[in-house]
């Protein structure tokens, strides 16, 4: 189903049409440059939030074309209304001129629309061919024919240049190589309208390149893809067309030759952002953690941490920066005790904490914003205080004298923390889960700080937040650091480690790759150390 | 995107629900639960609203039938805290029935040895090693889903029976009452016989003794740091774990003072009915407190309600059985219906939500 | 009812196949339902009620054949009713199951009191053993190629089982929508109705499963007459990694100790009996300790699947 359509011919239909188009006012006649697909006034709303208002999209034939706009901005939702995931309140369709409507994914991909999200829906138990025909019509429902389909997706692979093992099982494969699978799972069932949700979150600098040129060579033969992604100097570097959303509307389309970084910034924000901060000179204390060649293993028992010495001081902010997946996970929680080392020593403000209790990490002055606060962070079915009341319960304030625990003493912290840190919500004993992302994340801030912890890790703090919730924990980061406070932020985005951290150090595959500061370090440099090589010695730190 | 899952078991998840949809949901499940089985009496030629009329009747009809229900609701009571604990922790334990066993077991074995002053006191101590036997049975499983991540229902239902082996052994043989022809233990002493609470009938403290953990259990759950941090692992264990807490004694804590408490309804039963170790004693009652703990949401005043409505299930349905020849297994057949209903609130909710949705759009589009 | 062949080899293996055939049925039928991502927690109840209606069906038309129709509609029945709930009613899975359990073990006692409390019908039609000629000479272990039609069929279901679930289109889709039915939904896999079909099929396995021990045995139905065996098949599929091969081994060793403590029984040996009958029980639970380190099952089990819309 790719169109071959030569250039020749294009490019004398163009002309013939342009002329056309002079002569006659009537726009209606189907052509070839008329849009590939087109949403128009596409409508959706979520119980009381508007997610897309009345939101126009119209995407050409050939066409990389990103869709901009910070988390909640309502581009994945106008995405999964075109992949038929969603149903729009309002709004029409139109695929080559007709118009089309959708019940299911099943729908959207007979018509040539493939989508890939940002979790990928892949099946880890079973092979990469098993993954790519699963649930295809087959000719044969009595047999499994995988040799053949083998075959098939070996030739489309090489076309694309997407390597892959067939007979992998995709538990074993990389991130990037499981986005690869996707890919061309989408392309192995005639998908010629390519969506691709945040795609670069999960890849290292030279493996976005390696996406781009395939995504290029896709878009060659006529298809089109749409980029989904907040950062804007990928946006400008790999597509064509760009459009922005801003609080579920549509703010314009440009493209991407006539538009400057800090214009799109303004359009999807909506005001000037700077993201960069004050950070005041603080006088860098002694150490609250100490890790001499910690190794440990992770849950399938291979080695995730191998040989991890660093060290973090009162008053700075030690930001590790590396692609998800390469032991920031294990790194949190062997310091916290939620995880065994298999060598190694751990110190927490002076105290030997290597292989200690969760609770000992934490009453020897640790406090941990986990990543993932729906799952590590919260329990959503408590109420806001009950969360906050959640470590040291046995304690005061919450209980008195050891036995007698009073929800009333839990509902006036939360209620002061509440105040402090600005948590909306209609009173504190509504359960967590009504609340929002970015508020949600404050309970979780508000309980760890509340503690006045030495040592406080910040894993993923600002993901899935909007701009304002991200500024407002970053502002509270560097707050804490002026208060003597030793920080180890873990983040996948490489602009927050680089505004808020004192030193970034760069984790690959469980190492300490290197040292950078920020500003004498190129991103560059930091960036290839992201990816697992070595650069020169002067870049590399002792630790 | 985020898909959080935390708690597949949307037993505790009702614990923040409206009170008012709780009661609604279970009165509905009893609905539902009654009109099937009344079908199933039908069917078979019964009267099915004679029969209900008798089985209430049974039930309640007269003080002494009243005082028949109240005591068979003790047992029941007590056991049904002890899993409605095991639930708050997000623990589905089935072991009631053989905790049960083993605590009586142990009650009885400890009140024909010892030999006190007071019989107060006496009754305590025995009271307390049916806690304990019952508690060290439900260890067992709590240890093992603790370390070993092992099913805890398919470990609770082989202690069941491994349990109702061993009491036919013990009463065959090392317990038997000496030369007794039937498998039953010595008969124990009077006074450690719980007291009668009304002349003239059967109705003992045990009663009493149910009541009180039913309140203790409220602020076990709800007021002390122990019933908190077990609430927080049986919502979600990652963060509980995240925030200090020691997943693996809650989990082990929990599973002892449910096994503890089914031991105490054990030993009561023994020491305030039977008054002898015998076979069978239990009259499934462990099933009827996995029932009624759900029916009740795990709540207090819940829990005792249907405590009492269960108990009136099985006192009616012996009237029912003499008077109208339907067999007691139609409890059983109540109880499986009761639980497979009590959780269409979900579905309930949903197809209100539904309706609503669609009257709001037939009004806004047009 | 069964041959003495005293504490045997020969016997102990003749047992052991024997008293496995229920376990394998019910266990292959929860492994449907397992690998789409239901807790097979039902089969006790699955199996009470085949049993019965195999009974039931054998009693009122005469044909141990037509029972088996009886007792795979019965348990189609069952599982329909667990589909609706669970499935579409999205309740806790493993409740239901238990519930599902008591209902059933009401239902069959009380049918099976007001049906034939007063007079247990003789002669009721069953399935004999029928020797395969030439297999059953053989020494040692021709015992077990002399049994009932349940039995061959129970063994034969295995590569069956296996093929339908890792060679064909459909067994891969179960297998997807037991570790990620959203994935199966965006391909336009249809969640629901992969999952009603598997509970349909596990109603009918573990119906027969049942069936084998009234009418493939002794012809008559006792109350509670599975007596756990529901619960040792989901502790064999467990114990087997939610494999074919392994549930048939899982049902295997669990028959084995079954058939040893009732010839033990038999055979007559100090040891009082209800400490044997007790080894089936302590066996489970030492097999679930001992060899089940990782849960290997399919991701997406217990969790009950909402449609995005």
């Amino acid at each position: 189903m790719f169109k071959a359509v030569g250039e020749l011919n294009l490019r004398r239909f163009f002309i013939q049409r342009m002329i056309m188009g002079l002569l006659m006012e009537n726009e209606e006649t189907t052509s070839a440059n008329q849009p590939l697909v087109e949403m128009r006034a596409i409508t959706k709303t979520f119980q009381n939030v508007i997610a897309n208002n009345c939101v126009d999209l119209s995407v050409n034939r050939g066409e990389i074309h990103a869709l901009l706009g910070e988390n909640g901005a309502g581009k994945s939702t106008l995405m999964n209304v075109l992949y038929g995931l969603y149903a729009p309140d309002s709004g029409e369709i139109y695929l080559n001129g007709e118009k089309i409507i959708m019940k299911s994914p099943a729908d959207a991909i007979a018509k040539g629309i493939g989508m890939i999200h940002q979790e990928f829906m892949l099946i880890p138990t079973l092979s990469v061919i098993e993954n790519i025909i699963l649930c295809m019509k087959s000719d044969n429902a009595l047999k499994l024919d995988l040799q053949k389909a083998a075959k098939r997706l070996v030739d489309l692979s090489s076309r694309f240049g997407l390597d892959i093992d067939p007979w992998a099982k995709v538990s074993q494969l990389s991130v990037g190589e499981q986005q690869r699978v996707e890919i061309l799972k989408a392309l192995y069932r005639g998908t010629n309208i390519l969506i691709m949700d945040e795609p670069t979150a999960v890849l290292t600098p030279k493996e976005v390149d390696d996406l781009f040129n395939v995504l290029k060579e896709i878009v060659k033969e006529g298809n089109s893809v749409i980029f989904i992604s907040h950062k804007l100097g990928e946006v400008l570097n790999i597509s064509d067309r760009i459009t922005v959303l801003r609080n579920g509307k549509k703010i314009t389309t440009v493209s991407s030759k006539d538009v400057s970084r800090e214009q799109l910034a303004k359009m999807m924000v909506g005001r000037e952002v700077f993201l960069q901060y004050d950070r005041p000179a603080v006088s860098v204390g002694k150490p609250v953690l100490k890790m001499s060649d910690v190794c440990c293993n992770n849950d399938r028992g291979l080695v995730a941490l191998s040989n991890i010495s660093l060290e973090v001081r009162e008053g700075e902010i030690v930001g590790i920066a590396g692609v998800d997946g390469n032991g920031q996970m294990e790194l949190a929680e062997v310091i916290h005790g939620l995880r065994k080392v298999t060598s190694g020593r751990i110190e927490i403000n002076s105290v030997d904490t290597t292989n200690c209790s969760s609770k000992f990490a934490i009453e020897v002055g640790l406090s941990h914003i986990p990543e993932n606060r729906q799952i590590r962070g919260l329990v959503l079915d408590f109420s806001v205080a009950e969360n906050i009341a959640l470590i040291n319960c046995e304690k005061p304030p919450f209980t008195k004298n050891g036995i007698y625990f009073d929800p009333q003493n839990a509902v006036r912290v939360a209620e002061k923390l509440k105040n402090q840190y600005e948590i909306k919500c209609s009173n504190v004993n509504s359960p967590v889960k009504q609340l929002s992302g970015g508020n949600q994340q404050k309970v979780v801030l508000a309980r760890e700080i509340y503690r006045q912890p030495k040592l406080l890790i910040a894993a993923q703090p600002t993901r899935g937040l909007d701009i304002g919730a991200t500024e407002y924990v970053q502002k509270l980061l560097i707050e804490k650091r002026s208060e003597n406070m030793g920080i180890l932020l873990i983040s996948s985005d490489l602009d927050e480690i680089l505004a808020i951290s004192d030193r970034i150090l760069v984790i690959y595959e469980g190492k300490i790759m290197g040292e950078a500061i920020p500003g004498k370090t190129s991103v560059v440099d930091i960036g290839l150390l992201m990816a697992g090589s070595k650069v020169s010695e002067e870049s590399r730190g002792k630790e | 995107m985020m898909k959080p899952v935390i708690n597949k078991n949307n037993v505790t998840k009702h614990s923040h629900n409206k009170g008012r949809i709780q009661a609604i949901s279970s009165f509905l499940a009893i609905l539902m639960a009654l009109l099937l089985s009344g079908l199933t009496i039908s069917i078979t030629g019964v009267n099915p609203f004679a029969a209900i009329r008798v089985l209430f009747s049974g039930a309640f009809g007269s003080s002494y039938a009243f005082s028949e229900t109240l005591l068979r609701t003790t047992p029941i009571l007590i056991a049904s805290i002890g899993l409605a604990i095991s639930f708050r922790c997000n623990l589905t334990s089935v072991g009631a029935e053989g905790q049960m066993i083993i605590g009586a077991i142990a009650a009885t074995f400890t009140g024909l040895k010892i030999s006190l002053a007071s019989p107060v006191l006496e009754i305590l101590v025995c009271i307390i090693a049916g806690f304990l036997g019952g508690a060290l049975f439900g260890a067992i499983p709590g240890y093992l889903k603790a370390k070993l991540g092992t099913s805890e229902i398919i470990v609770t239902i082989m202690l069941n029976y491994i349990a109702i082996d061993l009491l036919s052994y013990l009463l065959d043989g090392p317990m038997r009452e000496g030369g007794s022809f039937y498998p039953q233990s010595a008969l124990l002493d009077q006074s450690v016989w719980l007291p009668k609470i009304i002349a003239g009938t059967r109705l003992h403290a045990g009663f009493i003794i149910a009541i009180v953990f039913d309140i203790i259990y409220f602020f076990l759950m709800f007021r002390t740091p122990l019933g908190f941090k077990i609430r927080a692992v049986g919502f979600n264990s990652k963060a509980a774990e995240y925030a200090g807490v020691n997943v693996g004694r809650s989990i082990l804590t929990a599973m002892m003072l449910s096994g503890g408490l089914a031991g105490i309804a054990g030993a009561i039963e023994i020491f305030g009915v039977h008054h002898r170790l015998l076979n069978g004693f239990t009259a499934g009652v462990g099933f009827d407190a996995l029932a009624v703990a759900l029916l009740g949401k795990l709540n207090p005043v819940g829990v005792f309600l249907a405590s009492l409505f269960f108990a009136a299930l099985k006192v009616g349905s012996n009237t029912m059985q003499h008077v109208m020849q339907v067999p007691t297994s139609i409890v059983y057949v109540i109880q499986g219906l009761l639980i497979l209903f009590v959780f269409t609130d979900t579905l309930i909710k949903d197809k209100l939500l539904y309706f609503e949705k669609r009257l709001k759009t037939k009004q806004s589009g047009e | 009812m069964e041959s003495n062949y005293g504490i045997t080899v020969q016997g102990l293996l003749a047992a052991a196949v024997r008293m496995a055939t229920p376990l394998l049925l019910a266990g292959l039928g929860g492994l449907f339902s397992a690998k789409s991502g239901i807790v097979s927690m039902f089969l006790e109840g699955f199996m009470l009620v085949g049993a019965f209606m195999g009974f039931l069906g054998s009693v009122l038309t005469g044909s141990a054949y037509l029972g088996i129709l009886f007792a795979i509609a019965g348990g189609m029945l069952m599982g329909l009713i667990m589909a609706v709930l669970a499935v579409s009613g999205r309740a806790n899975q493993t409740i239901l199951g238990v519930g599902i359990n008591i209902f059933a073990l009401g239902i069959t006692s009380y049918f099976q009191s007001v049906l034939f409390g007063s007079k247990r019908p003789t002669n009721v039609s069953v399935f004999y053993d029928i020797p395969i000629p030439g297999l059953s000479k053989i020494p040692y272990i021709g015992a077990i190629f002399n049994n009932s039609l349940f039995v061959y069929a129970a063994f034969l279901l295995v590569p069956v089982v296996w093929y339908v679930l890792y060679r064909t289109p459909a067994g891969l889709a179960i297998r997807a929508v037991g570790e990620n039915p959203d994935s199966v939904a965006t391909l336009g896999g249809n969640v629901i109705k992969i999952r009603y079909c598997c509970l349909l099929i596990a109603g009918a396995l573990a119906g027969l499963g049942g069936a084998s021990l009234t009418i493939g045995q002794t012809g008559q139905f006792m109350e509670n007459i599975s007596s756990g065996r529901g619960y040792i098949a989901l502790a064999a599929m467990i114990f087997g990694r939610f494999s074919p091969i392994g549930v048939l081994i899982g049902s295997l060793l669990f028959g084995f100790a079954d058939g040893l403590q009732l010839r033990m029984q038999t055979a007559g040996t100090a040891i009082p009996y209800q400490l044997l009958s007790m080894m089936p029980y302590v066996v489970t639970i030492l097999a679930l300790v001992v060899f089940v380190k990782k849960s290997m099952a399919p991701a997406a089990m217990g969790r009950p699947y909402t449609k995005q819309k």
